[in-house]
């Protein structure tokens, strides 16, 4: 059974809600980091490799958007589980993220409570399928 | 929880009716500011909660600068500013639809200020309970199903 928490990177433009969201995933055992620049997001993602991602969709000043990040991290790897953060004004983006493969897409003004059920439940997904030895798919 | 009007079923209902929007830039503008700001608040409560510590004097003054930020910005998008005459409804910004925006997101922001500002005076800073933070949480609940319902209400092809 593999213990190690499970990695979460977090994409977002707001350094304080970044940092938050980071520190409610450390309070729950998960090993949470965050990037507030798409461009760093991919390099991130190809150091530490994270199970889990959670992207904003509009990434201020960044060179690259949420979109863009995604379809990077996804070439990387496929198997990654990703959460898209937008808001009910970006239509159009949803449906461009679940055709990149985002799997799951929340709206701000984010919940906390709501955020957190989601990125655990998914979380705790991740942990059964390594118990299990099943590639992630 | 900014309370309800008395009779805002009725006005909901009068914004269906009379197919009263909001233009698309509002709600832009609404969206994106308050998605930040709102949520960042959402999970500085949550941490407390979860951690049952109250929250620090740091994160204190965090939420204070975006409830003035939020204040703001609300100001800004619902108000055109004239010298002369003051503040003026922005132009295009149907008259209830101005007073539902100022009563329950400007309401419940001061709301949020308050009671931290409660807890950061100068001569006394302390940190902020863990029943406070669930209280600060409500508020930011409270925001969002404002203009969820608000969004349902006004949901036309023109106006979002």
């Amino acid at each position: 059974m593999s213990d190690h928490p499970v990695k979460v990177l977090i994409v977002e433009d707001e350094e304080g809600l970044a940092q938050a969201m980071a520190g409610l995933l450390k309070v729950r055992g998960l090993d949470a980091f965050y990037t507030v620049d798409g461009v760093d997001a991919v390099k991130l993602f190809e150091e530490r490799l994270p199970e889990l991602c959670v992207i904003d969709v509009r990434l201020g000043f960044s060179k690259l958007d949420g979109l863009e990040v995604l379809e990077k991290i996804k070439k990387i790897d496929p198997s990654v589980e990703c959460i898209m953060v937008t808001r009910i004004t970006e239509k159009e983006s949803i449906a461009k993220a679940t055709a990149l493969g985002a799997g799951h897409y929340l709206l701000k003004p984010l919940d906390s409570r709501e955020w957190r059920d989601v990125v655990m439940g998914i979380a705790g997904r991740i942990r059964e399928r390594r118990d299990s030895g099943e590639s992630v798919q | 929880m900014a309370n309800p009007f008395s009779n805002e079923k009725d006005l909901y209902e009068k914004i269906r009716r009379e197919n009263i929007t909001v233009p698309p830039l509002v709600w832009d503008a609404m969206y994106h500011y308050l998605g930040d700001y709102v949520s960042a608040i959402s999970f500085i409560a949550l941490i407390s909660i979860e951690k049952n510590e109250p929250i620090g004097i740091e994160d204190g003054k965090r939420i204070l600068d975006y409830t003035r930020k939020i204040i703001e910005t609300v100001r800004r998008i619902l108000h055109t500013q004239d010298i002369e005459t003051g503040e003026e409804p922005a132009p295009g910004l149907h008259p209830l639809i101005h007073e539902f925006f100022t009563h329950h997101i400007a309401n419940d922001i001061h709301c949020i200020n308050f009671r931290v500002s409660f807890f950061l005076d100068p001569l006394d800073e302390q940190a902020i309970p863990v029943e406070e933070a669930a209280k600060l949480l409500d508020y930011t609940v409270s925001i969002r199903k404002f203009l969820d319902k608000l969004r349902e209400a006004t949901n036309k092809e023109q106006g979002h």
